[in-house]
This record gives structure tokens, sequence and C-alpha cells, in this order.
């Protein structure tokens, strides 16, 4: 009976050495466990983004033509990738891809290609199809790729000088063309175009939405002459330079919805939004709907 | 006058002995008042193995006790070794309170969601001290305990102790059975990954084939919570583990053990005549006292049991936790857990609502009746061939159902689907993932085209390291046996001519990509196209620290 109340002992001894070696290898074996589940993790993404964003992305994340390459500086190299900066993200890149993903891309960048078709939402949150850790994992995919352009210099954001408010700048040569793609993708067209008859919510710009059946190109030629012009505006395209700058400089008497206490309702953020490219397409493409 | 006078006889103790010989005798009183009869110099004398004094207090906390008035005041001599219990019944005692607490402390780190339940794993693996550990020994404790269940129940047949007056609790020992297996394979849904969900999908569709369909499909219903498993059939199931199964197993575990007591141990079968119990009369010089003898005894088997399964959970054995449970995705080869592998075998000989549910019935039913229907009055083995002979056909054939439902035996799937599945398993790391990652060299880039040169399996000697050689031998094999092998003419999908290639490109820092291509009956034209005819192509992403074989 002595050997067994010894050996007894002997054994809860050591069953309580046993566990005293794991409370002092726990801490390395949960950093290692963190470890590995992360690289498996990277796995599971790159199983889901073959499956669902090599399409578009590519499968090398260098792009198709059908939506931008996430495998690029402007999205991972450097502090404050350029794509970030554009969006004004205040949060980490981690966090930017994840709501990318998550909750797709409803609208076009403003300074980057356009592409035909928009992000859709991938988080069963908002409709898609995947489970949050399935996003979580497609962003650890991207996110390592990320690890190659650690020590890359970043790639300067896309030059955007502001064209200002000064009508007499030079502007280059516009593209109506652009200039048409320009005003979908910022958004001009949702008050300046009455579709389908409806009042607009500024000065419509086709001719068949005026009153007078006037479109905007023949509209600011015509204004300059008017007797209460306030503005500094020489010409047409000044006048159309100037309309978008500074909205208040003249505001055309008749429509009091337009306005609001002598201040347009107009966004007067886009001389500073706008390089003098996009003002010079935007122009010649409003010069066009006479 | 006081209205409310203390009195402390403490003090009037202290007043009338002085300090310390009145603390003495306080403490030796509460120890008594403790254990229910023993004071400390009987405990002292319990330890250290000395006789009974007479009147003998060590029975005390047998007729006054609540732990110890569940077990003998004495064992018959002939039944106090191993043989001819081997202490099962004790050790699947042991085991339940064993799961109970290491269930308890997993209980405190998981929320029964599937929206949160797999990421409370690896939360558990990850950030919670001993929480690997407790997930390991509650695993395998479910194991174990299945074992020694099941043991306990072969011993209590082979030695016929079934037999009058033990019929009743051999049948709660029965539903004990199904309680433990029942908990094992409720526990398995828990974790939420690729495992639980379809080793408990396999379960449950069982009960689909209940007739008529209508019972089926409500059932079915009932146990999945929902037309499909989620968050409703996780609930239920977690209730079942943590609430009902307990309680039940708890309320027969009661029964049982009050049986033990009203019916003594029984004897060898050899040491008593035929026909008669003679549990309950044993002569007072054959009685070994359960204190202090039986007490050690146990307390030494459980030391020992704890002491090996704890080692074997911190070095070797470790809850394996797959990818996150995907309705969508049924990974290749998922079988159900091992002790429900005779049914899954069952499955594979025909109908399911005979062999999935009629069969299980009847093999319960014979199981719950042997006490009532096998009454010869004989427990000696002599005379109890037939029965100990059918008793063996009966564990033999469940040994062959069992190898019957792993999926060695007769599954249909695809020979190259089988092939990659070799390497690159859908249910456990395998292979691929556990070989070296700095030895899977990239594959060589062709100058013309600037694509990966494949390697070719059959060209496995040429392979650039030993482990590339190993794996590439692997695939060989299989791309043989599925061009010639007794299973695939069985089958009749033996592949014509086929050809295994393996592309390892260096994709991501620190992450390959591996494609497995399996080609049959002619070149295909372009290299893995979704859709084209005889080609199967498996991709997989292998990261440096993946460290599937988790090691510390």
């Amino acid at each position: 009976m002595t050997w067994r109340v010894i050996v007894g002992t002997l054994c809860f001894v050591i069953t309580m050495i046993l566990f005293g070696y794991v409370a002092v290898t726990e801490q390395d074996r949960m950093a290692t466990f963190d470890i590995a589940y992360q690289a498996r993790q990277v796995e599971t993404g790159g199983q889901l983004y073959e499956l669902n964003c090599a399409t578009c992305h590519g499968l090398d994340g260098q792009g198709t033509g059908r939506a931008p390459a996430v495998n690029s500086p402007d999205l991972l190299a450097g502090k404050t990738p350029a794509r970030l900066t554009e969006a004004g993200w205040g949060g980490t890149l981690k966090d930017f891809i994840h709501t990318t993903i998550a909750g797709g891309r409803p609208q076009a960048s403003a300074k980057f290609a356009d592409y035909p078709q928009r992000m859709p939402t991938w988080s069963q949150d908002f409709g898609g199809p995947m489970r949050s850790d399935q996003v979580d994992a497609v962003v650890a995919y991207v996110l390592n790729w990320g690890l190659a352009y650690a020590n890359a210099t970043p790639v300067p954001q896309p030059t955007v000088v502001p064209v200002g408010t000064d009508l007499t700048v030079a502007l280059p040569t516009g593209d109506a063309a652009a200039g048409q793609a320009a005003v979908t993708t910022l958004g001009c067209t949702a008050c300046h175009i009455s579709a389908g008859g409806a009042a607009p919510v500024g000065p419509a710009w086709p001719a068949e939405s005026d009153p007078n059946g006037q479109g905007i190109g023949t509209r600011a030629g015509l204004r300059l002459s008017e007797a209460g012009y306030t503005g500094d505006a020489t010409t047409a395209e000044q006048y159309l330079f100037e309309s978008i700058v500074s909205p208040d400089a003249y505001i055309v008497p008749g429509n009091a919805t337009y306005a609001a206490n002598g201040k347009s309702i107009m966004p007067h953020t886009y001389s500073t939004l706008l390089d003098a490219q996009h003002m010079a397409d935007i122009i010649a493409y409003l010069e066009t709907l006479k | 006058m006081a209205v409310f006078k203390p009195h402390i006889p403490f003090l009037d103790d202290v007043k009338a002995k002085g300090f310390v010989p009145a603390l003495l005798f306080k403490t030796n009183e509460i120890v008594e008042r403790m254990t229910a009869g023993l004071d400390i110099d009987d405990i002292r004398g319990v330890l250290r193995g000395d006789p009974p004094p007479r009147p003998n207090p060590r029975v005390k906390p047998h007729a006054d006790g609540f732990w110890f008035h569940m077990r003998p005041t004495y064992y018959h001599n002939l039944v106090t070794g191993l043989y001819p219990s081997f202490r099962l019944g004790w050790l699947s005692t042991y085991f339940f309170a064993f799961e109970i607490i290491t269930g308890l402390f997993l209980m405190i780190y998981y929320t029964p969601s599937p929206l949160v339940a797999y990421e409370n794993m690896l939360n558990i693996l990850a950030n919670v001290p001993f929480g690997r550990l407790m997930r390991d020994l509650h695993k395998l404790g479910a194991e174990l305990m299945v074992i020694v269940v099941l043991l306990h129940m072969a011993r209590t047949f082979i030695t016929g102790n079934y037999k009058k007056p033990r019929q009743f609790t051999w049948v709660t020992g029965i539903i004990l059975l199904f309680v433990t297996l029942l908990l094992s394979f409720s526990g398995y849904l828990l974790p939420w990954d690729q495992l639980s969900l379809w080793a408990v999908t396999i379960g449950v569709s069982m009960v689909e084939a209940i007739p008529p369909q209508q019972v089926g499909d409500i059932v079915n219903l009932i146990a999945r919570g929902g037309p499909q498993f989620n968050a409703g059939g996780l609930l239920r199931w977690y209730l079942l583990h943590v609430l009902l199964l307990p309680l039940v197993g708890l309320v027969f575990l009661g029964v049982h053990y009050y049986k033990v007591v009203i019916h003594g141990h029984g004897l060898p079968p050899e040491a008593e005549p035929v026909g008669e119990d003679t549990a309950k009369r044993v002569p007072t010089d054959q009685r070994t006292y359960f204190m202090p003898d039986i007490l050690t005894r146990e307390m030494l088997y459980v030391a020992l049991l704890t002491l090996i399964t704890v080692a074997w959970a911190i070095f070797s054995f470790h809850a394996p936790l797959e990818p996150h449970a995907d309705s969508l995705i049924t990974p290749l080869h998922t079988t159900a857990p091992w002790y429900f592998l005779f049914v899954q075998g069952m499955l594979k000989i025909g109908d399911k609502v005979f062999w999935g549910l009629i069969a299980p019935g009847i093999i319960t039913g014979l199981l719950v009746a042997i006490p009532y229907i096998e009454v010869g009055p004989s427990r000696r083995y002599g005379d109890r061939r037939v029965g100990l002979t059918l008793g063996l056909l009966f564990a033999a054939s469940m040994a062959v159902l069992s190898y019957m439902g792993t999926p060695r035996y007769l599954v249909s799937s695809s020979p190259d689907q089988e092939i990659v599945a070799e390497i690159l398993p859908q249910t456990h790391p395998g292979p691929l993932r556990e070989s070296d990652w700095s030895a899977l060299t990239a594959s060589p880039t062709s100058a013309l085209t600037a694509s990966p040169i494949p390697y070719l399996a059959s060209e496995w000697q040429s392979a650039p390291t030993p482990t590339l050689q190993n794996l590439l031998k692997l695939y060989q094999e299989g791309v043989e046996s599925a061009e010639d092998s007794v299973r695939c003419h069985r089958a009749n999908n033996c592949l014509k001519a086929p050809v295994g290639e393996m592309v390892i490109q260096d994709w991501q820092t620190d992450i390959k990509r591996i494609t497995f291509r399996v080609y049959w009956d002619g070149v295909p034209a372009d290299f893995c196209v979704l859709g084209t005819q005889h080609e199967f192509c498996q991709t997989v992403y292998y990261h440096k620290n993946a460290n599937y074989w988790q090691k510390p």
C-alpha cells in the first residue's frame, strides 16, 4: 500500500511539473500559433482570390483591364499609399482594403482610371457571398503582396495641381470626350442634366432642357453681356471656368432654388479638386452643348 | 439584562484547557466532521496502512458521508486486484469528471454561434494560456472515455456480470454508453470547422431516412435546427452537449452506482457456485476495506492515467482544427467519428433505411436485451462458449464494418481527384503541407514562353530535392494505380495513360503556389483551363510559416 501512495504522489507531482512546463512555454506556443494562423490565412486568401478576384484583378494582381491592379505600389507601398490619400482615408491600409472588399466601391475614383464595372460588395454583411473570415483572408493575401514593396520607394500620387480660381491661367487644350467622362465620374450630371423632364437641381446643360432652348455652351457667351453680370470673365470659356471654381461670382437671376442668401448651392471645392487638364476637358465638353 | 447573549463554546474550552490544546481539539473535530467520521489520527493510520482500530472508524464515512456512501464499505478479497473488473467502471467515471472540468474551462471561452465559434477556437489556441492543452485534453479525454466505456462493457459481457441480479445495471450501462457516444459526437460540431460540420452532417443525414418521409423530414429539421446546419443547429447541439446529455449521464451514473452498491461487485465467475450470487455475502476473513486499500488503488490509477493523458496531450496529441465550416464545400473523404464508422460501413452495403436505421436499431435492442435473453445460470467461461463466440464475432464484424466505413473501402470518387487527394488531402494536412517549405524548389521557367516547366511525377528521380522526390514519387504511385489497380478495375474507372504534373511557383513573399495537374488520354492544348476534358487541376498556396505539424 505504501508504494501505491508513493507512486501516486509521484505521478501527481510529475503532472504538476508538466503543467509548469506548459506555463513556462505557453507564451511562445501562443505566439507561434498566431504566426502559423496568419500564414494559413494568407493561403486561404490565395485560394479565394484565385476563385473570386483574379478574373478582374488578374491572377498576379496586376489587373486585366477590367479592374485596377491590386499588386501595385500605389496601393501597397509607403506609409500613405496614393490611393488612400485620394480617397481621403484616415484609417489603416488593412482597413481600407477590408472596407473596399467587404462593401465594394460604388463610385469610381476621380483621379485613377475609370472601369466600366464597379467593385461589387463581397461581405455577407452587405449582401455579398463571403463570410467575414473569408474577407479577412483575402485582405491578408493582398497585404502579403505588399511585403515585396516594403523597401520600395513609394510612387508619388498622380499629379493633381489644383487649377485654382485665377481665370487668366492658361489652360491646356481640352478634349470634349474626356470632359464628358469626367462630368459623369465627378457627379456634375446629377444636378445639371434633367433626365426625363424632371426639374434639375442646378441649371440644366442640354439645350432641350432649357426653357429658351439654349445649351450651356450658348448661354455661357450670352451671360457675359447681361446687365447685372458681376463676374470677371471676359470670354465664354472664362465664364464656364468661373462658374465651376467660384459659383458665387455671378448668380443668374430667375431661379431661387439654385442659390440661398446670395450663395450658390453648388459645391465650392472644384478649384482645389480639379487640375488644369480636367478643367480644360470639361470646358471643351460644355462648349459642345450649344 | 442583555437581550442577546453570545455564547461561543470554543472560548469556554480555551478557559478550561488553554489555547493550544483547545485549538487542536477543535481542528480535530472539524476534520472529523468534514470526513464524516475520521479524525486526524484515523487519517494518519489510513495513510500509513495501520490495521484498523476496533470499532473501525473507517466504515463511518460510508454510512454518514455523501461521497463514500456511493461506494461499498468493503470488497471481497478476490475483486481488489485488476482482475476481474480492471477498474474500467471507475475510470469511466473518472473521465466523465475529467471531461466536465476541461469542458468548463473551454465553455468560458466559447459562444455557440456560427459567427464566432470558429474565432473562439482560434482565440483559445492563440491567446488563452493553457487553452490548447485544455482543448487537447478534452478531445483526448473524450476519445479515451469512449474506449474505456466500450472496454467496460466488453469486460462485463465476458465475465457474465450482466446476469441475474444485475440485468438492470447492464441496461443503465448501455444507456451510459449511448450518452458517452452522443456526448463525444455532439462535441464534434462545436468548433464549427469543416470536420465538425461534415462529420455531424453525415451522422444526422441518417435520421432523414426515417420512414414515413414526413417523420424523417421533421426529425431531420429538429436535429439540424433548419434545412441546413446553422445558428439554430449549432445552439441545439451545444445545449445537448453541455446540458441535456451530462444531466442524463449524471442521473444514470447515480442509478448505475447505486445498483453496484446494492448488488456488490461480482466475483470472478469461477469463484462462486454456478447460479449463485455471493457478492453481498463476504466472509469476514475475506474482506478488504475500501479505506485504505481500494481508495489508494483508485487514486493511483487516476494519478497514473492523468499523468499519461496530460503528457500525451502536451507532447503529441493535438485536437485537429480544420478550415472554417462551409456548407458549400464538401471535403473529399469526410468520415464519421471512428466509433460510428461501422454505421458508415453498413451504409455502403445497401439501403439507407435498413442499414442506417433498422440495423443499428436492432444492434441497440439486442445490447439492451442481452441479460433478458441470455438467462443461462452459469457465468463460467466454459459454460458460455456459444455466447462468448457470438460476442467475439460481433466485435470482429464491428471491426470489419468500421474498416468498410473508411474511405479506403469502396469510395466512388474519380481517380484523378484521388491521386491529388493522396498528397493534398482535404480532411487533414497531409504529405505536401507537412513537407519542408524551403525544399519545394520552384519549377524552372521556359526560356521561350516564360511559363514554368512542370515537374513530371514519372521523373521524380530527377527532382532537385529529396523532399520533392518523395512527394513526386508518391504522386507517381497514385498515377500508376489510377491507370492499373485492383481498385480502379473494380470501379471500372481506370485512366488511360495518365500523366501527373506539378508546378511550383514562388508566388508572393513566403508563399508558394503549387498546381497539380493530372491529364489522361492525350495532352490538353492549354494548361489548366476550366472545363477541359481529361484534365484535373488543383491549386494550393503554401506559406513558409503555416506550421501544419503544430510544433511549439
